[in-house]
């Protein structure tokens, strides 16, 4: 009942975006419109190539509405570059020194939930995808890879996704050479396990609609009888460095007492007056005798408890 | 299965098949000159000796099949603790399908994180510190996408991971705590399914989903045991004889969201985004130990105790957000954004507990945590210019939490988190010319309430990044990032500053590659907080001052590749660290379809504090490359 209901309406909202695209656009001769055929004359190699990748469906799916146009649903009519042979008379969405947004527009029209925090911070969706190659997986980057490196593993092919990221986030990079970092250098990991390249409701652009870290980390998933507020509240980023830091467990502090009693210092009172949260602890704590200093050899539960208030188990 | 099945059915369907490729990588490491800590070695690099097969490929792309266009199996680092197999198949407009499977050791057992008894007579400093990991953590994942392309896109997928192995965690009684050996078994099932629905204007994904949760850890303890406590207790000292603990955790949880992208007119897109969520969780937890115990409530000794808890808590989370790109003229777009997050959990747990053999009255336990926040973004863009595009904007943050107050502290059970945060962004983008763009960007925040004392209260963010393109085949960027924040409040006086500064060269010629970055980084934080023995306010001083170097430099020669890099990280401050890594690598041609693999590899850390955990090696590979 609920999945008719569901299909009813979206059958009623077909008519105001998108009714019978094929009749409703009119990708005609008069219009400047010459198809892919006429484009394959020039420039067989990029559009031969270019039907080989995901967006060769553009070319064959009538649903797409540029079934035989697939070109000219990025480049704009082509019929005037045609006839004159010039590179002034078509849109070219890859050349140098077009706002990203102008160049944005074109993939963004079928891309829609493609819009994200990049496409605020003006990089193009070109910075990063490569519009004609099949050339990994994904369409990816590789600009500035010459044809005859591309990768012949999957393995190399993260390690490729990663330097196309690091190319800009170069900080990012330096952060994962520390000591204790995620396996990324090593091609176990890409980025875009982690991170939402074309945007997220989330801080730096984590995959929404999951559960981030949690996502590989399922034993700390809980939810738990006992929370650790600082997990829900702040995220994992409170505690740990996530690409990586010179401390064990990819902490933010050396010390693990200085991470927790940074917090864990607010005096008792009536009752919280002030919104910060963090109370001392209860017990008697003597940091100089080594059982102390690392607040988690008692606390092991320090994510989250389904069996002690104080996180003791 | 389905994927072998499909290529075997391609490979018959279409004989010969027109496209074939395989490529397999397999070699033998030697371990050399291996020195220091082999636990801080294993929990940092964990690469062992022994036949390895580096990596395969093989794609299949058969003429005119029905059923397929494209299949392809590939695998990486057989042999390593880090392993994985990647396969897809695909038919155009017709099916996408994907399986992943990973399988990563997780070793992790270094004493400056958690050893109590370091610096007690005896105690090996390469001891396997309290909290030690030698587990493995894998992972994979089914993917099934039908119809790509077309106006209705049904799409199904089935992940799991799972963690299984063994370790050391402490074993918690009333004044002392016993390392005890740890058997480690969890595992998380997610399934899900939904629907791309795709109009010229209009994109919706409709999705629900589910998933299994399981937990069965287990601690234990044969043989007497001291434990971290170093002095008696009233005259006696406390040990363990035997102990035993098993956690049975079970959970569960359904997840819907739905996502709409919409252009009603040609100068607005409109986003929208709900999920909601309810994770549960149903404990069955126990254990029993027997020695010389105290119990502190009453001060007394026991000889054994047992406890068991039951517990359950869910947690209702619902999350959306909205947002509205309006292009009012052909220079100017605003984005206006909104988002929110409200969840809760509610546990309570009941606990039996028998101390030699009489049981004391039950304890219930119950706890309610609530967190909702909310974030507001204004932002504005101009193109001022063809060259130039500024923004500004607005964005506020707030949010409320209840979390259960200190054990100290009177009055209601629940106390309030508040979190109110305003801030100004900024930015521009420059494009000077046709090769040279400098992007900046800039947040400047005033907050009045903050969840806990280190979180961002006053604080300014800066970002610049400016990029050149020297030639077509060099490029070479620069980069800088700074981020103040304080919370000036009486007794916090936190003052945290980082900075990083980089710079990147790319260069990409006919015969090589170069790519280099230096990085330098810089972290200062003060803050003060109350010695928990003397109850005295004392600064927490951080500092950690970093220089890193990458480089990896291509050098072919015919079809002879030599590469030479890796990455240099020496830092300073309050954890002074040394990690080095450089590598030179060659791939040599022997034979049609048949190279010469060899890699040299050098990984050493040093640290001054903590040099007990200093360890170096030398990896060396060889092997072939094989392609068809």
């Amino acid at each position: 009942m609920r999945g008719s209901c569901i299909t009813l309406v979206l059958l009623a909202m077909t008519p105001l975006f998108g009714a019978k695209p094929d009749k409703k656009k009119a990708h005609t001769a008069a219009q400047g419109y010459v198809g892919t055929e006429a484009c394959l004359v020039c420039h067989e190699d990029l559009g031969k190539s270019m039907l080989q990748t995901r967006h060769g469906l553009v070319e064959k799916e009538k649903s797409s509405g540029w079934q035989g146009q697939s070109c000219e649903s990025c480049h704009g009519p082509g019929q005037k570059h045609g006839e004159a042979a010039e590179a002034k008379f078509i849109l070219n969405p890859g050349k140098v020194g077009l706002a990203p947004r102008e160049a944005d527009a074109s993939c963004l029209g079928c891309h829609k939930k493609h819009s994200g925090s990049h496409s605020v911070a003006q990089v193009g969706c070109l910075s990063c995808h490569s519009v004609h190659h099949a050339i990994s997986d994904t369409s990816l980057p590789l600009f500035r890879v010459a044809k005859s490196e591309l990768p012949t593993t999957r393995a190399s092919r993260i390690s490729l996704i990663n330097q196309q990221c690091t190319l800009c986030h170069g900080g990012v990079l330096a952060e994962f050479q520390r000591p204790h970092a995620h396996l990324v250098p090593q091609g176990a990991m890409s980025c875009v396990d982690c991170h939402n390249p074309h945007g997220s409701n989330r801080q730096a652009g984590l995959h929404s609609n999951q559960p981030g870290c949690l996502n590989c980390h399922s034993d700390k998933r809980g939810p738990f009888a006992f929370e650790h507020a600082p997990m829900r509240l702040e995220g994992c980023g409170a505690c740990h460095e996530a690409h990586g830091s010179a401390n064990p467990r990819m902490l933010t502090r050396a010390r693990v007492a200085n991470l927790c009693l940074e917090c864990h210092s607010n005096l008792p009172g009536p009752s919280n007056r002030t919104g910060t949260l963090g109370s001392i602890p209860t017990g008697f704590h003597d940091l100089r005798l080594p059982v102390y200093q690392n607040c988690t050899t008692c606390h092991t539960k320090v994510h989250g408890s389904h069996a002690s208030r104080d996180l003791l188990r | 299965m389905i994927l072998l099945l499909l290529v075997l059915y391609a490979q018959e369907a279409t004989k010969p098949p027109e496209a074939v490729t395989v490529t397999t990588d397999v070699g033998y490491r030697f371990l050399a000159g291996q020195h220091g800590s082999i636990n801080a070695y294993r929990s940092i690099v964990n690469l062992g000796e022994g036949p390895k097969v580096l990596g395969f490929e093989s794609t299949l792309r058969p003429v005119a099949n029905k059923w397929l266009d494209t299949a392809r199996v590939s695998g990486a680092n057989w042999g390593d603790p880090l392993n994985s197999v990647y396969a897809a198949a695909e038919k155009s407009s017709l099916y996408r399908l994907a399986f992943s499977y990973r399988n990563l050791a997780y070793f992790n057992a270094l004493p400056s994180y958690a050893n109590p008894q370091l610096g007690r007579p005896g105690v090996n400093a390469d001891a396997a510190d309290q909290r030690s990991y030698d587990t493995r953590q894998r992972f994979w994942n089914l993917d099934l996408d039908l119809r790509p392309g077309k106006r209705w896109q049904p799409f199904f997928g089935v992940a799991r991971n799972a963690g299984s192995g063994f370790g050391v965690s402490p074993f918690v009684a009333d004044e002392n705590n016993y390392p005890a050996a740890s058997k480690i078994d969890y595992g998380y099932t997610q399934y899900r399914g939904g629907l791309h629905y795709q109009l010229e204007h209009l994109h919706l994904t409709l999705e629900q989903g589910g998933g299994k949760f399981q937990d069965d850890t287990t601690l234990s303890i044969d043989g007497s045991n001291l434990g971290n406590r170093e002095l008696p207790y009233l005259g006696r000292t406390l040990r363990l004889d035997s102990a035993q603990q098993k956690y049975a955790v079970r959970g569960d949880n359904i997840y819907s969201s739905a996502m709409l992208s919409v252009s009603p007119v040609a100068w607005a897109d409109l986003t929208g985004q709900y999920f909601y969520t309810r994770p549960r969780s149903d404990v069955r937890y126990s254990d029993a130990a027997q020695g010389t115990l105290i119990w502190v409530d009453t001060v007394r000794f026991l000889n054994g105790q047992q406890s068991a808890v039951t517990s359950f808590a869910n947690q209702p989370r619902s999350a959306g957000g909205f947002s509205a790109e309006v292009r009012p003229t052909r220079r100017v777009r605003v984005i206006e954004a909104w988002q929110t997050d409200r969840a809760h959990t509610a546990g309570s747990a009941t606990l039996l507990t028998t101390l030699d053999l009489r049981a004391i009255p039950a304890v219930n336990a119950t706890d309610r945590m609530v967190w909702n926040q909310s974030e507001q973004r204004l932002q504005a863009f101009i193109d001022a210019a063809k060259w130039l595009t500024v923004s500004v904007g607005h964005r506020y943050v707030a949010g409320d939490a209840q979390v259960r107050r200190g054990d100290l502290s009177t009055g209601p059970a629940q106390e309030p988190g508040l979190l109110r945060r305003n801030s100004v962004v900024a930015g521009l983008v420059i494009r000077a010319a046709s090769k040279w763009s400098i992007n900046a960007d800039a947040e400047v925040g005033r907050g009045s309430q903050t969840y806990f004392r280190t979180s961002l209260q006053n604080f300014e963010q800066v970002r610049l990044r400016s990029r050149y393109q020297l030639s077509k085949m060099l490029q070479w960027s620069v980069r800088y990032t700074r981020l103040n924040n304080s919370n000036p409040t009486a007794g916090v006086d936190l003052d945290f500053r980082t900075q990083q500064a980089g710079t990147t060269m790319q260069w990409t010629m006919k015969t090589a590659t170069v790519m280099a970055d230096y990085t330098w980084s810089g972290l200062r934080n003060n803050l003060r907080y109350l010695d928990p023995m003397t109850f005295l306010l004392v600064p927490s001083l951080y500092r950690d001052n970093a220089h890193t170097a990458t480089m990896a430099t291509d050098l072919r020669f015919r079809k002879s590749v030599l590469t030479v890099g890796g990455s240099l990280f020496r830092s300073g401050g309050s954890r002074p660290t040394r990690y080095y890594q450089p590598l030179v690598r060659l791939l040599v041609p022997v034979r049609h379809s048949v190279q010469l693999l060899g890699e040299w590899r050098n990984v050493s850390l040093g640290q001054s504090i903590y040099s007990y955990e200093a360890f170096g090696v030398q990896q060396i590979t060889i092997g072939l490359r094989l392609t068809r």
